[in-house]
């Protein structure tokens, strides 16, 4: 078995977006003053994360800062977090999407099965709630909507707490180019987005880790 | 995607030597014998034996080389596996194409057994045979009367075809199969899978013209993508319904990504099995009730389903598992609802489920079924109430007070139960509406005389209404499949 990697999630979602995926805006940042200059561009609120190969489950150390809406929110977070990592790690400042709804999206590969394709409830609870689908890549679209189906919270796809129903079309098409991505490269393992938000109806990758093959 | 067109010799062979026959009615050598013998294959049977000893009516051969070359294209092998490779060598000589090994003592046993199932798939290849088992229990072929099993029973002829990874698994549908009537084609323990995999015979019943559904049970995968191709191509003309053994819930314990924490082997067959347009059934219960359904209910147009109750109870049930599904329970149109008025005394429920509440009469439900299955709102009918008047007369037949005025009325009561039977029947085929049946007399009193009629008849009697829902829900998701190809 060859060894694995895993790019940045800055990397991760460039890598992403390259394939027509929509990802949160953001930027790597070395200093507080890069941090609030950033934030102006992106707009108030940002989040702030440890943007590292290394560390994959961010909550999990809680390296994730949100609602960061003005200058000395920033400050603060930027000097927290370089501190849990000794300054040694990068750190990401992106947009902050709202949505109460959080998706995970994915592939993987199988022993069995070879490369799958995975939609479900996301968010940090993924492992316990525990909804999630796959289907053997290549998958057509109508392969790809009828997962939706199949899940047990198939609720959260219509209107949830003010915020519209998802975009079903945009969602298939997500799930499309992550495949896509994970078939043009035969060196990918895996492919995780989680969460996957949902910006006005439209998903979009909040976070991402891509596991390479070492060549 | 074509089969291996061996395995026509396997399932209708010309003719079958058994290798390893035995005089000890406790042997497999024996039983395989006995029961290709018993079960009427009307081609030339010949066995193998050490000694030249006459056994059920034929005398047996000392080796292969005695049989002329060309007759006999199918061996059920019985001796112990270190003479298999042999006996595979002298077979090919004769002709033969095909081999069920029912020997254990292969990978079931370790590294030696390994290498000795590594060994059966360069024979298969180099001798051009093909091989099923190792440690399989045989398999059963109704077209050609062949029972070469070393276990019991044979199921009655029909359209189901059944590939099992336990033969234990396949006994028990063939169990199923005698019980309700609503037979088998072919039926096969697959055993190790050394040589020929599930897929491959998933692609034989593909095209096999004796098979119209396919059942599966299965444990370990040894290639999922060439099973899930399998599948997704027979899907297209035959449904597939898998029974799955041993599945783990667990996905990759190290995985760094949540993907692979979640890609458990349970959840990707699942998706695998939907991908492919099959159904996953709970055992081998559900999965011969789903399978009997396919073959002899006709094809629904839509969900809207009609449940007709001569009791409350049974259809407040199925109601609910009505609600819980993806069918429909249809609102009663009002020319439907004026027409019941005509037939049933005010006092039934004016609603869907129709409960006729004890309101029949000797023409009420044969009726009612016409009227019901004639009606353009309605795709299916789900009947409960079956068997209710057989009691009756199965209480009268056994009372210690039986007389010839309880005797008229205990006719009458199974020629009704007769009749409903035959309405329900004929009904499903003169509309071509699909009409599931259920009462647990189907289980627990199979002679009941409504029960036995629908019987007779290979219909289907499901022991509960949510049972029934289960076989319809596929039907009709089978349909739409097909329909949007």
């Amino acid at each position: 078995m060859p060894k694995r990697y895993s790019l940045s999630e800055f990397e991760s979602k460039r890598l992403l977006r390259s394939y027509g995926i929509k990802v949160t805006r953001e930027a790597v940042i070395h200093s507080v003053d890069e941090a609030i200059e950033q934030s102006e561009i992106l707009g108030y609120p940002v989040v702030l994360k440890i943007s590292s190969a290394n560390v994959a489950h961010k909550t999990e150390l809680n390296g994730v800062r949100l609602n960061l809406d003005n200058e000395l929110s920033i400050r603060n977070a930027v000097a927290d977090l370089n501190k849990s990592v000794d300054g040694q790690t990068s750190l990401l400042i992106s947009e902050q999407i709202k949505s109460s709804r959080e998706f995970i999206a994915g592939v993987t590969r199988s022993d069995e099965y070879g490369l799958v394709l995975a939609f479900g409830v996301g968010g940090i609870f993924a492992e316990i709630v525990k909804d999630v689908v796959f289907r053997l890549l290549p998958a057509s679209r109508e392969e790809i909507r009828s997962m939706f189906d199949e899940l047990l919270h198939k609720q959260l796809f219509g209107e949830v707490r003010g915020e519209p129903e998802i975009n079903m079309d945009k969602l298939v098409e997500t799930l499309e180019a992550l495949g896509e991505c994970a078939m043009d490269r035969s060196d990918i393992f895996s492919i995780d987005v989680n969460p996957l938000l949902i910006d006005d109806g439209v998903p979009v990758a909040v976070d991402a880790l891509v596991e390479l093959y070492e060549s | 995607m074509s089969h291996n067109p061996n395995l026509e010799s396997l399932f209708d062979p010309k003719g079958v030597v058994v290798v390893g026959a035995s005089s000890h009615p406790g042997k497999f050598g024996f039983v395989a014998l006995h029961n290709i013998l018993d079960s009427g294959f009307d081609g030339p049977v010949y066995a193998t034996n050490k000694e030249r000893i006459s056994l059920l009516g034929i005398t047996t051969v000392k080796e292969l080389n005695e049989i002329p070359e060309g007759i006999v294209d199918f061996a059920m092998i019985c001796v112990p596996s270190h003479a298999v490779p042999e006996t595979l060598i002298e077979a090919a000589k004769i002709g033969v194409k095909a081999a069920f090994i029912v020997s254990g003592g292969y990978s079931e046993m370790g590294k030696d057994g390994e290498r000795a199932e590594m060994e059966l798939l360069n024979l298969s290849n180099e001798l051009g045979i093909a091989i099923s088992g190792p440690n399989g229990q045989g398999f059963v072929s109704t077209p050609s009367k062949l029972c070469s099993q070393i276990v019991a029973p044979f199921p009655p002829e029909g359209k189901i075809a059944i590939a099992s990874q336990s033969g234990n698994l396949l006994s028990s549908f063939m169990n199923l199969s005698r019980h309700y009537g609503i037979g088998i084609s072919r039926g096969i323990s697959i055993g190790n899978q050394s040589c020929l995999r599930a897929s491959d015979y998933v692609r034989y019943f593909s095209e096999d013209p004796e098979t119209q559904v396919i059942v599966l049970y299965l444990e370990g995968i040894p290639d999922g993508r060439d099973l899930f191709q399998a599948i997704k191509h027979t899907t297209k003309t035959k449904p597939v319904i898998v029974i799955r053994g041993g599945s783990s819930p667990e996905g990759a314990k190290a995985a760094a990504s949540h993907t692979g924490s979640l890609a458990s082997d349970y959840r990707i067959f699942r998706g695998m099995l939907n991908q492919a347009g099959a159904f996953l059934a709970d055992g081998p219960q559900t999965a011969y009730e789903w399978a009997a359904s396919f073959v002899s209910q006709p094809t629904p147009a839509g969900e809207n389903t009609i449940i007709l109750t001569t009791a409350g109870g049974w259809g407040v049930l199925t109601a609910d598992a009505v609600a819980q599904s993806s069918l429909d329970l249809v609102d009663l149109d009002k020319d439907l609802t004026d027409q019941i008025d005509q037939i049933l005394p005010p006092r039934w429920s004016r609603s869907n489920p129709i409960d006729i509440a004890g309101g029949e009469t000797r023409e009420t439900i044969p009726q009612m079924i016409d009227l019901i299955l004639s009606h353009s709102s309605v795709d299916a009918l789900i009947f409960l109430g079956l068997g209710i008047q057989g009691n009756v007369a199965r209480l009268y037949s056994e009372s210690k007070y039986f007389d010839s005025g309880m005797e008229r009325i205990m006719n009458f009561h199974n020629s009704q139960e007769q009749r409903y039977a035959s309405e329900l029947i004929d009904g499903s085929e003169k509309w071509g509406k699909p009409v599931l049946v259920a009462s647990e007399l189907a289980g627990s009193d199979p002679s009941n005389s409504g029960i036995e009629a629908l019987r007779e008849r290979k219909w289907l009697c499901h022991t509960s209404g949510s049972r029934a829902v289960a076989s319809l829900e596929n039907l009709c998701a089978y349909a739409r499949y097909i329909e949007t190809g």
